[in-house]
């Protein structure tokens, strides 16, 4: 059997209150989200290499309301961090700060697993 | 590419004109560079008013299927042909109408062991399909849910090479000698009772999904762009009751957008649509920008299916 997620990692109360109950669709969601967020990171990691403050700020805001959207509160938080340091120039915290969400989103993606519908 | 609605069938044509020009139609073929929509035969026989028997939402979702149906053929088919036909025929019940359509395209076709998984969300044949036609295979799962919603069902034959025929059919109520308007039928689904023409902006992929899916469960249908230029040119091209802006987007933002909108409108204010800001930030200040920039409303990121219809059931009533 497998653990439950927690809820800060993936909300899935929160997510089918705002999906309405509707759990092939979160599903789905969830495994486009599976298929696509590795290109995300890595342009915001080759962002984050070349220093392009917009590119970093446009990528981490995009991948906040992904994470919004698919109610993933802590990859949320890391996305928010990120952009905001972007956002006021702040160089010195972006691999820090790009770190810490690609451990965070290492850790959800193992919980989900590669069969999301077994984990709803 | 040229594409054909063929039909012979006076009552046929009749559901198809009505229900895809000019409205779907046009735009969608404009958009992928193809011919406009040619229509056969011109039904002039009495009709049977099909239209008026079906609950409104039906033929909005009617449409939202062939729309669906039509602009995958079309994205997949870069010779030869796409034609659309209807066939009715009589139910069981006297009052009642079968309704098959298809859509027939000369395309790539779908590998037979493909076939299975056609209509589950975001499957795609393959990654390579993906990059070279683009899409999400999204349409094709909520045409199922939609077809299925109106009591129907959705069926596939294809051969690689050759193209594929996707066959909708639904039952529909008929009267020839009362055309006149009846109460709809009581619907177990979420009636529509003033289908909104609603447009969706945001610039992220699942976004975009997840509202997509969220009108469709509330019953609408709705285009989809990816910035505020993309909605200046939308709203041009075709009516609607309402906007939903992310206020967020590259080239042109949601606040840029219905500025433009606001002062293009400004002499038939009537007949604009209604603007509603979708924005993550709830601060006050943000919601004076949208107010400033010309919304008429704001929805709260991320979406909440239930807040949603609250914003578009006030819309379909302040509209009627």
């Amino acid at each position: 059997m497998n653990t439950p997620i927690s809820a800060e990692r993936f909300d899935i109360s929160d997510m089918r209150r705002r999906l309405g109950a509707n759990d092939a669709l979160i599903a789905d969601l969830l495994r486009m989200f599976l298929d696509s967020y590795r290109a995300q990171v890595s342009a915001i990691k080759t962002a984050v290499e070349t220093h392009e403050l917009d590119a970093i700020r446009r990528g981490a805001h995009t991948f906040k309301g992904t994470a919004a959207n698919l109610s993933f509160p802590r990859v949320m938080e890391a996305s928010a961090l990120l952009e905001e340091a972007a956002e006021r120039g702040e160089t010195a915290e972006l691999d820090g700060l790009f770190a810490r969400l690609v451990r965070e989103v290492d850790d959800l993606v193992a919980e989900i697993g590669d069969e999301p519908a077994r984990r709803l | 590419m040229r594409v054909l609605i063929a039909d012979d069938d006076p009552i046929a044509a009749e559901v198809l004109v009505r229900t895809l020009v000019p409205e779907t139609f046009d735009v969608q073929v404009a958009r992928d560079g193809g011919e406009a929509l040619r229509v056969l035969q011109q039904p002039d026989a009495p009709s049977l008013a099909i239209l008026d028997w079906m609950v409104v939402g039906d033929v909005t979702r009617l449409r939202q299927v062939l729309l669906n149906l039509i602009a995958n053929a079309i994205k997949f088919t870069r010779e030869g042909s796409v034609t659309v036909s209807i066939e009715t025929e009589q139910a069981v019940r006297a009052d009642l109408v079968n309704l098959h359509i298809a859509v027939k395209d000369t395309g790539i076709g779908i590998p037979r062991d493909k076939l299975n998984r056609l209509f589950e969300a975001f499957s795609q044949v393959d990654s390579s399909t993906t990059r070279e036609f683009g899409g999400t295979g999204l349409g094709l799962a909520i045409s199922k849910r939609l077809a299925e919603a109106m009591g129907g069902g959705i069926s596939v034959e294809s051969a690689p090479g050759l193209g594929s025929t996707f066959h909708v059919r639904i039952t529909v109520r008929a009267s020839a000698d009362q055309p006149a308007r009846e109460p709809a039928p009581q619907r177990t689904a979420t009636p529509v009772e003033a289908p909104l023409r609603i447009l969706l902006a945001d610039d992220n992929l699942i976004n975009q999904q997840v509202g997509v899916a969220l009108l469709a469960q509330l019953g609408y249908a709705a285009d989809v762009v990816s910035n505020g230029a993309e909605v200046l040119q939308a709203v041009e091209s075709r009516s609607y009751d309402v906007v939903l802006l992310d206020v967020q987007m590259p080239v042109m933002d949601g606040y840029e957008a219905s500025r433009r909108i606001r002062a293009a409108w400004a002499a038939r204010e009537p007949s604009r649509p209604r603007l509603i800001a979708m924005t993550a930030n709830a601060r006050t200040a943000d919601r004076e920008r949208c107010v400033e920039a010309g919304m008429d409303d704001f929805l709260a990121k991320p979406l909440d299916i239930n807040l949603l219809r609250a914003k578009l059931d006030a819309k379909a009533t302040a509209g009627s």
